[in-house]
């Protein structure tokens, strides 16, 4: 039996370990840059991404349909990142000099101020309207697949693509 | 440049400059979930969390913290602090170093030196004893029964009994965590945001009941909490600025009353960040953070429910939970080198009197003191 995994790789679909070793070489990295710009670590983005694959491993029995392997998997990454998040808040809130650690990506590649100002603020978003940024416009998936991947309607998507817009307009000064 | 074209453009400079050599995972993953197979019983994958337990010291310490003015005294409470018999519950963070090694990162090694290991934790106050119950890092806030059943709050989608909550964080996965609140009777209550119209919406559930929603709202609600008839209290939040703006009580009849109330703290959880608890002498506690940065001072407000005035602040303590008779409110702050917890009881008609208890290691948020069993 065969199954698309990405668009391009065809894989065994009872074939586990290849499925998820061409799962991996398509998107393991593409992955690990996302979650890296929505929690500001690049290690820590490994190892989301890394329970995520293993997520996906153990649930693979209930992934019927391959089209969606690549859903399942970015959405239990985003649930990763957001349960770090969510730690840090839980952290924040409770342990005074606690801090995340110093973004040192943004301080090498981003040059000016604003362009810092606006990762920092992609950050600080309700979670599904940072998640509906993030992936609309740096994954660049269409509105019904971040709709997938996040388990809500495509209006949603719309409306929190919006507001986040929106706050972030606001939020950043104009150049 | 529009907007979308910006952050199209700032997003992927970011992002891409994380290349593949940056990256150490080859057959890692394969290896680690073969392994993790093996050890999953049915279908069900347990990550394991090893928790240290932190040793428990108590130092007595010196000065009190000063409550402001007040727009209308308490005068209800007596000029002495409640005994200190019980236990507390709340979460704990221990001061556990990370066992990682160095990491080279493209601005050099890092050492990650401090990971907050968090869970709930009980301090019996007879002996001051401090035992951990339970952690996991998808906690993010606790309450207890009057019969002692423990609810936890985080990536559940309501409170869940804290026996069974570990492991369970894929059954509602795309939930945002928030404080609960959990009445004398057992029954809960959540803050859950709706998709699409933005409505922030308070969910109730009786023990053995289906849930309930009490509370629609357009702007974000936060901080429930249970009075003594069964009334519940939230915040009212707003993003922009980050603060809290309001106060809306909903009786047991469904009645909903709301107060603007000129809070001083913000919030620099973005709705995460304040506790509230309601007092059986009908005192409701606030407490926040009063910046947008990290780390902030944080306050106590002291609110009435029946109007929503402002009736007392305390300033520099995070984390509070009433006495089981409500003429004490038990405070905590962190010590000034940061790595405990200042437990103190605040009393007498205006709760002007504050008497340093213990300090204990780690930091400790009192949520719930229930009396001696």
């Amino acid at each position: 039996m065969m199954g698309i995994v990405d668009g391009e790789t065809e894989v065994r679909a009872d074939d586990r370990d290849s499925a998820i070793e061409a799962l991996h070489n398509a998107h393991y990295t593409p992955l690990v840059r996302l979650v890296t710009l929505m929690v500001g670590d690049l290690h820590l983005a490994e190892e989301i991404v890394q329970d995520g694959f293993l997520k996906v491993y153990a649930g693979w029995h209930r992934i019927r349909d391959p089209d969606r392997r690549i859903s399942y998997l970015r959405s239990a990454v985003l649930n990763g990142a957001r349960n770090r998040l969510a730690r840090t808040r839980v952290a924040d809130r409770f342990v005074p000099f606690w801090s995340p650690p110093e973004d040192t990506t943004a301080a090498r590649v981003l040059a000016t101020d604003r362009e810092r100002a606006l990762v920092a603020e992609l950050r600080k978003l309700p979670r599904r309207q940072r998640e509906c940024v993030a992936l609309r416009f740096y994954l660049d998936l269409y509105e019904s697949e971040i709709a997938e991947t996040l388990g809500i309607s495509p209006g949603s998507v719309k409306t929190h693509t919006h507001r986040a817009l929106q706050t972030l307009a606001e939020r950043v000064e104009q150049p | 440049m529009k907007l979308e074209d910006e952050l199209r453009q700032v997003s992927r400079r970011y992002a891409d400059s994380v290349t593949a050599e940056d990256v150490g995972w080859d057959a890692v993953v394969a290896r680690r979930a073969r392994r993790q197979q093996r050890r999953a019983i049915g279908s069900v994958v347990t990550l394991a969390v090893v928790l240290v337990a932190g040793t428990t010291t108590w130092i007595a310490t010196g000065d009190n913290a000063e409550i402001q003015a007040a727009d209308r005294s308490i005068d209800l409470l007596p000029d002495r602090p409640p005994p200190l018999t019980g236990t507390l519950y709340g979460l704990h963070i221990g001061n556990a170093r990370c066992n990682k090694p160095p990491r080279e990162t493209p601005a050099g090694p890092t050492e990650t030196s401090f990971c907050p290991l968090q869970g709930v934790a009980a301090l019996t106050l007879s002996d001051r004893r401090l035992s951990r119950l339970s952690g996991s890092e998808q906690y993010s806030d606790v309450g207890v029964s009057g019969a002692g059943e423990i609810f936890v709050g985080g990536d559940f989608g309501s409170a869940v009994p804290l026996e069974g909550a570990d492991g369970d964080e894929q059954a509602t996965p795309l939930f945002s965590s928030s404080t609960i609140a959990v009445a004398r009777d057992g029954q809960t209550a959540w803050i859950a945001p709706e998709d699409g119209d933005g409505e922030s919406v308070l969910w109730v559930s009786g023990a053995g009941s289906e849930p309930r929603v009490v509370l629609r709202s357009p702007t974000p609600l936060a901080a429930p909490a249970f009075g003594p008839d069964g009334s519940i209290a939230v915040l009212e939040f707003s993003f922009q600025p980050s603060k809290y703006t309001g106060l809306t009580v909903v009786s047991p009849q469904g009645r909903v009353e709301s107060f603007d109330v000129e809070f001083r703290m913000h919030d620099n959880q973005w709705g995460f960040g304040a506790a509230m608890s309601w007092s059986s002498s009908g005192i409701l506690a606030v407490s926040a953070a009063m910046g947008v940065h990290s780390p902030a001072p944080r306050e106590t407000l002291l609110l009435d429910p029946a109007t929503g005035a402002a009736l007392g602040r305390i300033d520099g303590y995070y984390g509070q939970a009433w006495s089981p008779d409500g003429t004490g409110l038990l405070l905590a702050r962190s010590t000034e080198d940061r790595r405990g917890t200042e437990l103190a009881i605040g009393y007498g008609p205006e709760l002007k009197e504050i008497e340093r208890i213990e300090t204990i290691d780690g930091h400790f948020s009192p949520r719930v003191w229930l009396p001696p069993q």
